[in-house]
């Protein structure tokens, strides 16, 4: 793979602005086309196109992966496999997505793409919260301790951050129930 | 509620005592609800787990929010500002505006082949169910966009193609939705030079390269559906047409 296929990965690992603004420009016009030939919306084309890039950060976090493809392949693949499973859900037959390109994916993507369905949810919900509870729940959901969270936060007490984090985490449960998507999610 | 999730999350954090821990299970098989409840913590905490990943998202919204994709072309004509001259007013403003309405004055628009628009001019249609063209593959969208009470139609998108010659242009031009206006009549017409995407490895088949193609028009009102096509230099083979509506 030539410098510049693997320059992507890099910046999508690294959260590289530079870099992920250069992937956006290149390829997010292709693929909102793509989304806008079979039944999307332009908004549904930077969701998705948000997704695949998570979806791709977590396949090449594994130790084991490699670029087989170029990036554009594979990201176009992500995109392919995330739109058709949500119409899918929608229609209940069988869906065919019109493209005139031939891509294969090469690489093992089934068990993130499983995850990104109910993870767009997560964070749709997770999005509406004020940034003092996104702040706190980041915090809390990568196992910072209570004491630890206070602290960074400059919040009065344990007692008093223990309350507001059972507020937030009570916030983002119920705009994730309230949303049209929630019972068909799949939970266990 | 607040016991609750202490319990939930003490369960699945393995931080209950055994006695506890036993009462909790014997609960959760008597009550599906709880078992619901649970599985939605269980996949939250794996959802939101790895920080990097939460910041990764963080760095695409705003992204998205900026309209980072801004191709870069070179008009023709003076009618055509550049979109970098535009950028230094329009998306300040726009950005304003966003947060002012909570939305952005982007109307989403479809495009192309295949979708379920009202069909005007039967003419551009049949061409646009044509599709692409094998030796000048063009795929552009449009969308419209209304700002103090004008709209402005903003076609963007590429051309792959394997071998372009320096200085190649193309005309696109814009018409209403009235099958009369084509091809005699277009609302706007314009000469464009797509700009090779050096960045980009050739791809696809017999290896297309990509060149960015942008392009900025008046319209009359935001409404309505528009063509664009985009014809040969010599303004007369149509290569590839598309529409754009804004949506309600």
């Amino acid at each position: 793979m030539t410098a510049t296929e693997n320059d992507y990965i890099q910046a999508i690992l690294t959260n590289d602005p530079k870099g992920l603004r250069e992937l956006y420009r290149a390829f997010l016009p292709r693929i909102s086309r793509f989304i806008q030939l079979n039944g999307g919306s332009a908004d549904d084309a930077q969701d998705i196109f948000q997704d695949a890039l998570v979806v791709i950060y977590k396949k090449s976090k594994s130790p084991d992966f490699i670029l087989s493809s170029k990036f554009y392949t594979l990201l176009y693949g992500v995109c392919r496999n995330l739109w058709g499973n949500q119409l899918q859900k929608k229609s209940r037959t069988e869906v065919s997505l019109t493209d005139d390109h031939k891509f294969q994916l090469t690489t093992d993507i089934s068990k993130e793409l499983e995850a990104a369905e109910e993870q767009r949810l997560f964070w749709d919900a997770f999005k509406k919260l004020g940034k003092d509870c996104q702040q706190l729940l980041k915090l809390f959901f990568a196992k910072e301790k209570m004491d630890i969270i206070t602290q960074k936060l400059n919040l009065s007490s344990v007692g008093y951050a223990k309350k507001k984090k059972f507020k937030c985490k009570e916030k983002l449960v119920a705009l994730i129930k309230a949303d049209r998507r929630f019972p068909e999610l799949r939970l266990n | 509620m607040e016991e609750q999730y202490e319990k939930i999350e003490g369960y699945l954090g393995g931080t209950l005592s055994a006695d506890e821990r036993t009462a909790f299970e014997a609960a959760l098989s008597a009550d599906a609800g709880l078992r619901a409840e649970v599985a939605l913590h269980r996949q939250l905490a794996a959802s939101f787990a790895d920080p990097g990943e939460l910041a990764l998202r963080e760095t695409l919204e705003e992204l998205a929010g900026e309209e980072t994709y801004q191709a870069t072309t070179v008009p023709q004509e003076a009618a055509v500002r550049q979109l970098t001259a535009r950028r230094g007013w329009l998306w300040p403003v726009l950005g304003l505006a966003a947060i002012a309405l909570g939305a952005y004055f982007f109307l989403p628009a479809i495009l192309g082949s295949g979708n379920t628009l009202p069909s005007a001019n039967p003419e551009l249609e049949a061409i646009i169910e044509r599709g692409s063209n094998p030796v000048y593959d063009f795929e552009l969208s449009a969308s419209q966009l209304a700002s103090g009470g004008e709209t402005q139609l903003r076609i963007e998108g590429e051309l792959f193609a394997a071998n372009l010659p320096a200085d190649s242009s193309f005309v696109v031009q814009v018409y209403s939705s009235d099958p009369e206006d084509f091809p005699a009549k277009p609302l706007y017409s314009t000469v464009v030079r797509p700009v090779e995407d050096k960045s980009r490895p050739p791809m696809g088949f017999g290896g297309k390269k990509a060149f960015s193609v942008a392009l900025e028009a008046k319209a009359p009102d935001q409404s309505s559906t528009y063509y664009f096509v985009v014809r040969d230099k010599a303004g007369e083979e149509v290569i590839y047409a598309g529409k754009v509506k804004a949506q309600e």
